[in-house]
């Protein structure tokens, strides 16, 4: 009986056991069933996997774009030119408008932030994956080092621009120990930098790249040509820096040219229809009614010459827009379909850096001719006469007066209105800033993010 | 089906089935219950040291056929009822009054995986619920939902009113900060699938509450235990902490609650029939403040306050000022609840069968729950040492939520209510289209009209179990005991936004539509092999080894179509833009257990055990991990020294244990994201990094009580206090998120601790024939505190966890001596040591909560019983009032507050609030309820046998109903809320989600 009882455990254990084909007693460990892994391309990457994070990299500054806190949709509301009348998220019109004292480092109005920060690093990742493969050539790879480092830059001006006093981080290569931030001048100079090393290196990277672009990168998509974009993003910060010589150089290598279309330039592209694209944020449907409703303070319209072409960019809506006992009569019209390409910089941008540039030089006629180009193509308007600039500060008033209509919400008047100490309620005489008075403040700046803060509490 | 089980049997087992046939008598008789004198059904009456025995039927009686003639005693138990022993002599009639036992100290209790001990033995205050207690008063539509109140030591809150449910439990405070901190739910030994998953409501094309295409947090999901018919549940017992649960190992760090299924008795066939009709109404609204031309001058300017003026004197002239928040949330919806059973057998086979359906409405026009379950529990012995039991329990549910909570879209039902001005017109013309909402990115009404959200799940639960007694002797035994199942669970769910809809013309791609899918495969099986033994005649030892193996499987998928083709149908082909997404999760656990019990006389019972367990969510899969246990439990009263008449109890106990959680599936990979531009495909890094060293969560507790009983058992008191700690938390380790890493995806970040008290009393306080009332009363309160963050190889800096929506209206930091669910918030304090410099707010967690809980017999026939349950204080971050604030609608929005703006303007009280501070929104979440009340009558028998003669044994009927009172002031739909379903902190936010509701149930019960 003991033997039979042994036996029949033995077989109530067997019976038991061998149910699970896999094996009852192994725990194997599972791959990634849903991703490949970053460890895939580090080394030794084959050709289409670095074509895919080449792709990925173009691909992932549209991100900063298509967050909930869209880029343009900040810096637009920092320097007035729109107003985000979000019927279920008052913050936009309300908290980021200045009515409560302080901003929030943790809301959702961060969220442009880690998508700048994804874009640094698909760039490193793609640059480290490419040294580390046997499928390219080290021409190729310069072409790689000279792309990746561009976009590095990029990345960390747009987040510069929205960190403004707090500086950024510049040495970032290792996520486990990421450098202090730095003051804005010092995180310039890195851009800079970063943007000079990448030229020199588009410099040895041959005809064509190892890699292919977008549609977006038409005419910008070959070492040579790219140097170009690379040089206009050099002339931008240069002229942040103030460095007015620097631009006019950098300005030189780029593709400025005022006799060329405005809107020349490399441009991100949105598509929806496909997968891991998305469609272009900053679209609005004419007169809708939706949830959230970018609208234009009057300002910008009354404020404008008479007769400016470019207030084609807003409409005036058919029923005025009231969230929060805000009223929105004109929208942001900028874009005409959700597949309208967002341009990353353009010639008329450059033409007004150029303009600038030579008014900061002692060169106001020159900076007067680039106005005009302005006036007259992108406005529709009468050129200004000769010696209209009778002083560097005239000049910067109509300058910036042209930035604000040529560039609007595209990124760029809040950041001008700060690096220029116009970031008031009155810019200059005829321009003004709406909601800038109690109970709205102006920030100069976005909250350093939470995590941030709490890293350097951490790591002093 | 017979004719198999023969086979089987003699192929296999023949030599066991040769046993002595002895001579044998039949015993019989009828047990009732001495308060009533009404028969019991369902009474085990088993022959004292066999397994020979049979249960009663429906009206107390039983025969027992084979008694053999050696038997000199017969006991008697029931669940809920002490338990009795009656010596048989020569009698062939044995009847019996059972009577009511608070305590319920003979019930056995599970405490190991494979067996179990009588509640005096017990070390652990292992809190267990009747069937009686969780459904025999009202009919909470889910089992968690009827848990709520009864559980102490435990957080039991609604997420949601929507019908169907959605119920958060948490025991004995913080168990993990990351993904749910719901405890393991084992149904019939299966390891049941308790997922909240949601299908994308809240997500970008839907409400948009958050930004995310998929799934979101936000998509008011329901645990999928809600499945499960409370009414086929015959009891529940909590194991709350790792003391009792270690056993369970690497997934109990959350607590076990066991739930078993009713089953056959032997003896007449018993057919029960059950019908419910009730309603609901939502017990609380907003209630919204109308306009006057001069409150629109304080809210519009220039050209549009004229035209809201032109608007409202419109209305006002035709007198078409509404409630729309009364035409939405405040309708009556019809509930529903039919139930059959039939339950029987012999000796040898037994069978329970049931069906029910639940039709639930929801107070929202075209929401709802529906719930068909049919369940088979079959058992059946093999000769005298095989038993077999399976249960098989298959599942269709409905659920149908609709759009409530966080929106960005104008969806969402609550939210955008807050917004329109009782003078708006948002009915629809004659020919059924709806105005455009000047206020909201919808129309509300439009949105319960056309807006789909619809969830069908089909479930299939199949368990079994194998007990063979290999040796079965006086004073040794030896059984195997095999037991395992499946849980398969697939819902789909189809939401669609019609393209004409006016959220819809305002953006690029119009209407949308998805078809979710979530499927659970869950399986596990486990062998043991029990030795019961004796060392003399005082020591019964009780040694157990064995091994358990789970595996769990996912598969989410979704596909979306948006820029729809008019409808309907509403299906994602219809788009010209579709997407799709799919998420695959599979893994698996193996342990190893063993245990020892050892019991001196019923006077000292010691127990220790260790479970080892590995798990490919861990980064080594290979390793194992131990999980040990030990107790002790002295029983001072059954000492020989005891000689303090009325005190009938006075146990010592001492329980300590450790448990597990597992890092979360994704944890261990850094993955490439799929990304394209032009057309091409694309990878880029995520911004987060695995961790291939991730160690599981490791909890420990150390459990000490005291349980005493008066006056036998009249007044029972359980006191228990605990300390458990939680090591090795696993948590996003959040980097400096500049780097484009924001975290590191799982990392033990740190220790946390929780320590609480309960105390149960239970009284008897009167006992006769007209008068019985039994009241339970619990108290409990739980603390938590972070005692450590990690510093090697990496300083873990504090960081923000929980939900909530951001400074200004709370949330929770986990930081070093703090509770990770306080709240912190604006305004910036100056003395702040938070990384943040925000002030410090109040606790999520309540101070303490009670609960009350009486049943009242009268006249034997009526039987009254009531729950009230005080939550003492405890915050939400709640949205409620500052949205209708910001619409101009709360009820004293135009109130003064007292206060000036910066250009010395007086400021309404509803203007004023929305400057205010986190202060404002952190809100006491207090209450009191009067949660369960119900009052049922037994007809007579005299009466039932005039009318029906003997086909009826029992008809009872009643009137019950779930949240009849609150008390509270929290300022929302319901202190009972969370906008993010069930959170691993239990911090809540409040963003008008669906209204809770007051329910009332009329019963009919039929038993033949």
């Amino acid at each position: 009986m003991q033997y039979l009882n042994r036996k029949l455990t033995a077989a109530a254990l067997v019976a038991l056991l061998s149910t699970s084909s896999c094996g009852f007693f192994d725990v194997e460990a599972v791959q990634d069933p849903n991703n490949p892994g970053l460890g895939s391309v580090l080394n030794n990457a084959t050709k289409p996997q670095l074509d895919a994070l080449a792709v990925g990299l173009e691909a992932s500054l549209r991100t900063v774009h298509t967050t909930n806190a869209p880029y343009n949709w900040v810096v637009g509301t920092f320097g007035r030119e729109v107003t985000v009348l979000a019927a279920t998220e008052s913050r936009w019109y309300g908290e980021l408008q200045g009515t409560r004292a302080t901003l929030d480092d943790a809301a959702y109005y961060n969220a442009y932030y880690v998508p700048l920060a994804q874009t640094r690093r698909a760039a490193q990742v793609y640059r480290e994956s490419a040294n580390n493969s046997q499928a390219l050539t080290d021409v190729q790879k310069q072409g790689v080092a000279g792309y990746t480092h561009t976009y590095e830059a990029l990345a960390k001006l747009l987040m510069l621009n929205l960190q403004g006093d707090n500086g950024i981080r510049i040495d970032l290569d290792n996520p486990l120990k990421p450098g202090k931030f730095v003051a804005p001048a010092e995180a310039l100079t890195n851009i800079r930098g970063l943007l000079d090393l990448g030229a020199s290196e588009l410099d040895k990277g041959g005809d064509a790249f190892g890699f292919s672009l977008s549609a977006g990168y038409a005419g910008f998509n070959t070492p040579a040509t790219f140097k170009k974009f690379n040089r206009a993003l050099a002339a931008r910060v240069a002229l942040y820096q103030g460095d007015y010589a620097g631009a006019k150089e950098a300005l030189a290598a780029s593709f400025y040219d005022p006799a060329a279309l405005l809107t020349l330039g490399p441009k991100i592209t949105f598509n929806p229809a496909i997968a891991g694209d998305q469609g272009n944020p900053y679209f609005q449907v004419p007169n809708g009614n939706g949830s959230n409703v970018v609208v234009v303070p009057d300002n910008f319209v009354s404020e404008a010459e008479a007769g400016d072409a470019r207030l084609a960019k807003v409409g005036l809506r058919t029923t005025p827009r009231v969230t929060g006992g805000l009223t929105g009569n004109y929208e942001a019209r900028v874009f005409a379909t959700n597949t309208s390409p967002l341009d990353i910089i353009r010639n008329e941008e450059l033409i007004l850096i150029s303009a600038e540039a030579k008014a900061n030089t002692n060169d106001l006629a020159g900076a007067l001719a680039d106005i005009n180009v302005i006036r007259t193509k992108a406005g529709g308007l009468a050129a200004l006469p000769e010696g209209t600039f009778s002083s560097v500060e005239k000049a910067m008033d109509e300058i910036l007066k042209q930035r604000r209509y040529s560039l609007f919400y595209e990124g760029h008047y809040f950041i001008d209105l700060r690096r220029t100490g116009r970031l008031k309620p009155v810019v200059s005489p005829g321009q003004t800033l709406a909601y800038s008075s109690s109970p709205y403040a102006l920030f100069t700046k976005m909250e350093k993010p939470a995590a941030e803060k709490a890293w350097d509490r951490i790591n002093p | 089906m017979k004719k198999l089980f023969s086979l089987l049997s003699f192929l296999l087992f023949t030599a066991l089935l040769q046993h002595a046939v002895a001579q044998e008598r039949s015993i019989s008789g009828r047990v009732t219950d001495v308060a009533n004198g009404q028969g019991l059904p369902g009474v085990t009456v088993l022959v004292k040291g066999t397994t020979v025995g049979a249960s009663t039927n429906s009206d107390g009686s039983y025969t027992i056929s084979a008694v053999p003639a050696t038997a000199t005693t017969l006991t008697f138990s029931f669940i809920g009822y002490r338990t009795v022993e009656r010596p048989i002599g020569n009698s062939t009639t044995v009847d019996i009054g059972l009577s009511v036992d608070t305590r319920q100290l003979d019930e056995v209790v599970v405490t190991g995986l494979a067996t179990s001990v009588k509640r005096s033995n017990l070390a652990n205050a292992i809190t267990t619920i009747s069937a009686k207690e969780l459904t025999g008063s009202t009919r909470p539509v889910t089992v968690d939902a009827a848990m709520s109140g009864k559980v102490v030591g435990a957080n039991i809150a609604q997420t949601s009113g929507a019908p169907g449910g959605g119920i958060s439990v948490q025991l004995r405070g913080i168990s993990t900060i990351n993904g749910s901190s719901q405890p393991l739910y084992i149904i019939d030994g299966v390891y049941a699938v308790n997922a909240e998953v949601g299908n994308g409501a809240g997500g970008a094309a839907f409400s948009g509450a958050s930004s995310v295409a998929g799934r979101t947090t936000q998509d008011n999901g329901i645990n999928r235990l809600s499945d499960l018919n409370p009414n086929d549940i015959e009891s529940i017992e909590i194991l709350k902490g790792p003391s009792a649960a270690a056993i369970y190992g690497t997934r109990a760090n959350a607590g076990v609650v066991i739930i078993k299924t009713k089953r056959g008795a032997a003896g007449k066939t018993r057919v029960s029939f059950n019908q419910d009709l009730g309603f609901a109404k939502a017990w609380n609204l907003l209630g919204k403040e109308d306009w006057t031309a001069d409150k629109i001058d304080l809210f519009y300017s220039g050209a549009r306050a004229a035209r809201e003026k032109e608007l409202l004197a419109a209305a006002q002239a035709s007198g078409k000022i509404y409630d729309y928040e009364k035409e939405i949330y405040g309708n009556t919806a019809f509930l529903r609840n039919t139930g059959l059973s039939v339950s029987g057998g012999n000796e040898k086979t037994k069978f329970f069968v049931s069906g029910s359906t639940s039709n639930e409405e929801g107070i929202v026009k075209r929401t709802g729950f529906e719930r068909h379950s049919i369940r088979a529990n079959i058992d059946h012995k093999l000769g005298q040492r095989i038993d077999l039991g399976v249960s098989a329990n298959y599942i269709n549910s409905e659920n149908r939520r609709g759009y409530t909570g966080n929106d960005n879209r104008g969806i969402a039902l609550g939210y955008n209510l807050a917004y329109i001005p009782s003078y708006a017109e948002l009915h629809p013309n004659a020919a059924g289209e709806f105005p455009e909402s000047a206020y909201t990115g919808d129309n509300p009404l439009a949105v319960v009209e056309r807006a789909i959200n619809e969830e069908t799940t089909n479930r299939y639960v199949q368990t079994g179990s194998l007990t063979v007694r290999l040796i079965d002797k006086e004073g040794s035994s030896l059984r195997f005991a095999a037991q395992g199942g499946v849980d398969f669970s697939s819902s789909d769910a189809l939401l669609a936004l019609p393209s004409d809809m006016q959220s819809q013309r305002a953006v690029a791609l119009p209407g949308a539509a998805r078809v979710a899918k979530n499927q659970f495969f869950n399986s596990n099986l486990q062998g043991f092999l029990i030795y019961d033994w004796k060392v003399g005649d005082a020591v019964n030892l009780t040694s157990q080894v064995g091994t358990v193996r789970l595996s769990q499987k996912q598969n989410l998928t979704y596909n979306q179509g948006v820029n729809l083709s008019p409808g309907p149908p509403y299906t994602p082909n219809r788009g010209t833009v579709t997407s799709q997404e799919t998420f695959i999760s599979e893994e698996a656990d193996l342990g190893f257990v063993a245990q020892q019990e050892a019991n001196f006389r019923d006077q000292i019972i010691a127990t220790a055990g260790i479970r080892f367990d590995k798990s490919n969510r861990n980064g080594d899969p290979k390793k194992y991990y131990a999980f040990p246990k030990a107790s002790l439990a002295v029983n001072l009263a059954k000492f020989g020294f005891w000689s303090l008449e009325p005190v009938n109890l006075m146990k010592l106990r001492v329980a300590y244990g450790e448990t597990g959680g597992p890092a979360f599936f994704n944890g261990l990979y850094s993955p490439l994201t799929a990304i394209s531009t032009g057309g091409r495909p694309g990878l880029y890094p995520s911004t987060l990094l695995g961790n291939p060293d991730i160690k599981p969560e490791r909890a420990s507790e150390l459990e000490a009580g005291i349980d005493m009983g008066f006056l036998e058992n009249r007044i029972g008191l359980e006191a228990s206090v605990y300390n458990k700690e939680v090591f090795d938390l696993i948590n996003t380790y959040t980097l400096a998120p500049a780097t484009g890493v924001t975290s590191i995806r799982a990392y033990n970040i740190g220790d946390l601790r929780n320590r609480g008290l309960e105390l149960a009393l239970n009284a008897n306080p009167v006992r006769n024939e007209f008068f019985n009332w039994t009241s339970t009363t619990q108290f409990w309160f739980n603390r938590t505190e972070v005692t450590r963050l990690d510093d090697s190889p990496l300083l873990v800096p504090s960081f923000n966890t929980g939900s909530g929506f951001g400074a200004t209206f709370g949330r929770n930091i986990f930081t070093l001596g703090e509770s990770p669910s306080r709240w912190y918030g604006t305004p910036n304090d100056p003395n702040s040591t938070n990384f943040s410099g925000l002030t410090r707010y109040e606790e999520a967690q309540p101070t303490f909560q009670m609960s009350f809980l009486n049943s009242l017999t009268i006249a034997k026939n009526f039987e009254l019983s009531f729950l009230f349950h005080w939550k003492k204080d405890g915050y939400n971050s709640n949205l409620s009032t500052l949205l209708k604030d910001e619409g101009g609608t709360s009820e004293d929005w135009s109130e003064s507050s007292g206060e000036i703006d910066d250009e010395g303007n007086p400021l309404t009280k509803g203007q004023y609030r929305q400057g205010l501070s986190a202060r404002e929104f952190i809100q006491n979440a207090g209450y009191v309820r009067l949660r369960e009340a119900s009052l049922y009558y037994s007809v007579p028998s005299s009466i039932r046998t005039s009318l029906f003669k003997d086909y009826v044994q029992n008809i009872r009927i009643g009137v019950s109903g779930n949240n009849l009172i609150t008390w509270t002031k929290y300022r929302g739909y319901d202190p009972e809320v969370s906008n993010f379903g069930s959170t691993a902190n239990f911090a809540q936010v409040d963003v008008a989600g669906y209204p809770s509701t007051r329910r009332i149930f009329f019963h009919l019960g039929i038993d033949f």
